[in-house]
């Protein structure tokens, strides 16, 4: 099972009746499994994929208010989006169990920053556990709902990408539904505080605090250590995370029991008194723990500590085995010790052999690929402004100039048109976005820059799905995570709504229509009475929908007019097209290429042609 | 298993099918009574960018690999073979999908041949395509390397677990692409013995 997987059964396990959440690597799998789970169980429970981060926090928290047990979850980049509600919870707290499931990224491989919840945590004053393992992270479960229903307060779950993207083997017996009748409980001093209770709900939660760490300390299964009674010992190593289950595969491998390890599964509040005892019977002790530094500033007399303070650790970056192996044998041979491996092995020069980087491209046949060939040419000298997403990969096509986070296609454009503007400097400015992000976080950007007249071109990517985090709908789909039929929000609409007067729709597989659509729109940006002026560029995702994104496939070949420019598999990036070395000219890759046709409109030769007979031309 | 825990590398790009050929291993190692833990890429760079998978047989905490470690690497691509080469133990394995007569590059053969790697190459992709299946180069590796018959796992539960998992008339055809892998990695294994 992934450990994605594993989680929700956690969930399903602890009786925790509604899960909320918005897709985001590496925690997309979590919502589909406790979907899947319930039925297969015959639970009653509620999901949904909520438009973002924020709405799915105060959603799962209102749950939790009412009594129910509840948790919502996301990736790490997507708390920030939550911190509002998350600073604001820990001081109310609420009734049921609420536990926040915010996934880390060490790397890293899928996310803008390598930014560690766990520190978060300490800032919201809330506690956190941190896994090791899928088979971890359930057992954690059941215990972080006994405490934020104990306590009153919100607690937070920590898997890395490693332990949500783990696959274990992990059976379960029958689960035993729960039902928590909802029964919220009128008490405005408490759910609405004012500023001067909530110093005193400040104070309570301080206090808190003290508990949980009290209860922590006892809290054998996730915080133990292997050190033996009566001994002290010159090197010792505390971890906490994926980076425990390294170290303990290393000492078990090297068969080195004289190097104690202190596993911290609950690194806040810490067990201040479990890690004390551990540093006073060590000369030196070295902290492995993943994504950032918590452990080690949390103890205060950190002279005996190797960590990234002192230089032993790298700062950035994942901590992966190979790695870890050589900071401890480092720490080792310093200490004048035994290293693990006296020799490491040879390995191979790779770089010596200059292999191509494989960089992720858009698929053969995206829709998105003519739309930023489009925008690249009706405006070779525009700011491309983009956002979160497949269509980050705009970027191999020379049409995305910026990624910030979700939502800043739009604000960025608008900051870029006032900076430019005071110039009286005349820049065309293109901001692309995907329908899933625009219904994240994109409306409130557009409402700003409609209400302070700022002049872009908005292209809105519509593949009707959330392609990059694995498919999952959105509200222009208007299909809800469980499968069945919701309201469908059509974003026509919603871009009316938010004041744009100028709003077209065309196929992104019409490089002509685009490209005409385009000039037009950048007059509009530029007239008098003109505006904002929003492009839907639609068309399926041909992974989703292949049969959809292209019902008559248009089988192509290249001819000898090739003169072998290049353009179509370098700057238009189809992975479906490569270099003929014998031939000196193109080639179609016919198992990659999908037929979308498109490629016979970009070849400044025509020599890209629909082969007779096979397929109709659409 | 004679190792305590028998460390799998699966490589190749986005698409080709790297999960899958993962969850076939995993489910095979499984019904033999083996623990099991994989570490997977999902998200941004599973389009069409280099990917690795970890499995690891055995009764282990961590699902990476260490470099220098794994028993063997599956690739799907020769290039991020070569890429991910390091991990490879000595002694190790190395299994490639590649249509290129003269796997592998003059470049490595050295460093293989020190580390005392066995390296085989099998053109995968054009198996699957005489099937109209290439999106099962996948399950031409996996044959090819039960018949070098260096994996901890029997050919017939791979079988069964194909049979489970494969859908339609694509069922058919797996076994056949798995089927004929299995007897090119046995010939291959035959004469070098």
């Amino acid at each position: 099972m992934l450990g994605n997987g594993a989680i929700a059964l956690g969930l399903l396990e602890a009786g925790c009746e509604v899960l909320t959440s918005y897709p985001g690597t590496p925690s997309s799998e979590i919502l589909p499994e406790f979907i899947r789970l319930s039925r297969l169980e015959g639970i009653n429970t509620y999901a949904e994929w909520s438009t973002n981060e924020k709405v799915a926090f105060d959603v799962a928290y209102a749950v939790a208010v009412a009594g129910k047990r509840s948790a919502c979850s996301m990736k790490q980049v997507g708390l920030n989006v939550a911190m509002d509600s998350l600073m604001s919870s820990a001081y109310i707290g609420q009734e049921g169990g609420f536990v926040v499931i915010s996934c880390d990224d060490p790397g890293p491989h899928s996310s803008q920053t390598e930014q560690d919840t766990r520190l978060v945590a300490r800032i919201a004053k809330v506690p956190v556990f941190d896994p090791s393992t899928p088979q971890e992270a359930r057992e954690m479960i059941q215990e972080a709902f006994s405490i934020s229903e104990a306590f009153k307060v919100p607690v937070i779950l920590r898997p890395t990408i490693r332990v949500c993207h783990g696959r274990e083997v992990i059976g379960w017996d029958q689960i035993r539904p729960v039902r928590v009748p909802a029964r919220f409980q009128r008490d405005p001093n408490r759910w609405a505080a004012t500023p001067r209770f909530r110093y005193f709900l400040h104070k309570g939660l301080n206090q808190k605090l003290k508990e949980i760490q009290k209860r922590f300390e006892e809290m054998g299964a996730f915080n133990r250590h292997s050190m033996l009674a009566f001994k002290d010992y010159p090197f010792g190593i505390i971890s906490s995370g994926v980076c425990y289950a390294v170290v303990r595969d290393l000492i078990e491998e090297f068969g080195r029991d004289d190097i104690p390890v202190l596993k911290i599964g609950t690194p806040f509040p810490l067990p201040e008194e479990l890690v004390r005892e551990f540093l006073a019977r060590c000369k030196k002790v070295m902290v492995l723990e993943e994504t950032d530094s918590l452990l080690e500033y949390l103890i205060g007399d950190r002279s005996r500590v190797l960590g990234r303070e002192s230089g032993h650790v790298p700062r950035e970056g994942e901590l992966v085995p190979e790695l870890i192996l050589r900071v401890i044998n480092a720490a080792l041979v310093e200490l004048g010790l035994e290293p693990l491996v006296i020799e490491e092995e040879a390995t191979f020069p790779v770089q010596e052999l200059n292999l191509p980087v494989r960089k992720p491209r858009l698929c053969p046949g995206c829709p998105h690929r003519p739309v930023f060939y489009a925008i690249r040419r009706s405006n070779p000298k525009g700011i491309f402004t983009s956002d979160i997403g497949c269509y980050t990969l705009g970027l191999n096509l020379g049409a995305v100039d910026t990624c910030l986070d979700m939502g800043a296609a739009i604000t960025m454009a608008t900051g870029f048109y006032h900076a430019h503007r005071m110039d009286q400097v005349d820049r065309p400015i293109v901001a692309t976005i995907g329908d899933s992000t625009f219904f994240h976080s994109g409306t409130a950007g557009l409402l700003n820059s409609v209400y302070n007249d700022a002049r872009f071109i908005l292209v809105i990517l519509d593949n009707e799905i959330t392609a990059m985090t694995g498919m999952q709908p959105t509200p222009g789909l208007g299909i809800k995570a469980d499968g069945t039929k919701g309201k469908r929000i059509p974003l026509q609409d919603l871009i009316k709504g938010c004041g744009v007067e100028y709003l077209k729709v065309v196929d992104s597989y019409n490089l002509p229509e685009l490209i005409s659509t385009l000039k037009e729109a950048h007059e509009f940006t530029k007239r008098e009475d003109g505006g904002i002026a929003a492009i839907i560029a639609r068309h399926p995702c041909v992974i989703a929908y292949r049969k959809e994104a292209v019902p008559h496939p248009v089988k192509v070949a290249v001819g000898e007019e090739c003169n072998l420019c290049k353009l179509c598999f370098e700057r238009f990036e189809c992975p479906a097209i490569s270099k003929d070395e014998a031939r000196g000219r193109a080639v179609i890759n016919q198992v990659l290429c999908v037929g979308c046709g498109v490629c016979v409109h970009i070849c400044p030769e025509g020599a890209i042609k629909p082969i007779e007979g096979e397929g109709n031309g659409a | 298993m004679e190792h305590k825990v028998y460390d799998i590398i699966l490589s190749g790009l986005g698409g080709q099918g790297i999960l899958f050929l993962s969850k076939i291993l995993a489910e095979a190692a499984m019904r033999e009574g083996y623990l099991v833990r994989g570490a997977e890429t999902h998200g941004m760079a599973q389009r069409g960018g280099s990917v690795i998978g970890h499995l690891r047989i055995g009764d282990v905490s961590s699902s990476l690999i260490r470099q220098n470690c794994a028993d063997c690497l599956l690739s799907l691509d020769e290039i991020e073979a070569y890429r991910n080469i390091n991990y490879l133990k000595p002694e190790g394995v190395l299994c490639v999908n590649t249509p290129k007569e003269d796997f592998p590059i003059r470049q490595v053969k050295e460093f293989l041949e020190k580390k005392k790697i066995r390296a085989y190459g099998f053109d995968c992709l054009s198996l699957a395509i005489k099937e109209g299946m290439a999106q099962s180069t996948n399950i031409g590796l996996i044959g090819f390397s039960l018949g070098l018959g260096f994996l901890p796992i029997p050919y017939n539960q791979v079988v069964s677990v194909i049979q489970d998992l494969s859908k339609g008339p694509s069922k058919e055809k797996n076994l056949k692409i798995l089927e004929e892998a299995y007897r090119e990695g046995k010939r291959i294994q035959g004469d070098s013995n």
